[in-house]
């Protein structure tokens, strides 16, 4: 039997243990794009920016 | 966000894909949240919705399972794991509507002091980003961990 591979993280608002289990399943969705539209809406908006990243040197914050 | 979350979650090994269950009034509902590279560089566009037969994301589909809070913090939470594990990259999400864009800005402004402690967090306008605050009108949202904070 294949050995899972498990992640506990601590939510630091509420304390709460959330565990995150590796799906095989899932695996092999790596890569595919599963909400075509809504990345084709965000490059469209992205695209429609003078800038898209911030600037965040510190005379700028 | 002090509002209780999913605790349990399905992921790829890259981070790019989360799965959990939404338990409510209609029952239980596959939710997922993808991260997706944008055109730009380091920008990852952030999908969440129903998982449809196909196994895409319905970003449109209402479940009105009477447990948005809980939703919303889990996806929040998940923004901060896949942060947690790309420190560098930014996280680009909109609304599938603009009312549900409205329900992710008013959910910020209502948690802006807890979460701007871990995220810097912009939103839109006139096509720039400009750092978040309760009264933007801003059609989305850009977010990365802070450098000094490991989650």
């Amino acid at each position: 039997m294949k050995e899972k591979t498990v992640y506990k993280h601590v939510n630091p608002w509420t304390g709460q243990v959330v565990t995150l289990t590796v799906s095989e399943e899932l695996n092999k969705l790596i890569g595919k794009n599963l909400a075509p539209t809504k990345l084709k809406r965000a490059n469209e908006f992205l695209r429609s920016c003078t800038q898209v990243i911030p600037d965040l040197s510190p005379n700028q914050q | 966000m002090k509002y209780e979350v999913y605790e349990q979650e399905q992921i790829t090994k890259d981070y790019s894909v989360f799965d959990f269950y939404s338990e409510g009034v209609n029952g239980s509902i596959l939710k997922r949240v993808t991260f997706k590279e944008s055109e730009y560089y380091n920008v990852y566009n952030l999908a969440f919705g129903c998982v449809d037969e196909k196994d895409d994301i319905d970003d449109l589909s209402i479940s009105d399972n009477g447990d948005l809070q809980k939703i919303l913090a889990t996806v929040a939470d998940i923004v901060k794991t896949y942060t947690n594990h790309y420190p560098e990259r930014w996280v680009y999400f909109e609304g599938s509507t603009k009312s549900r864009t409205r329900i992710y800005r008013m959910a910020i402004g209502l948690n802006f002091e807890e979460l701007s402690e871990k995220f810097l967090i912009f939103g839109f306008s006139n096509g720039k980003p400009i750092p978040f605050s309760k009264n933007i009108d801003t059609p989305a949202f850009l977010i990365k961990r802070k450098d000094n904070f490991a989650l």
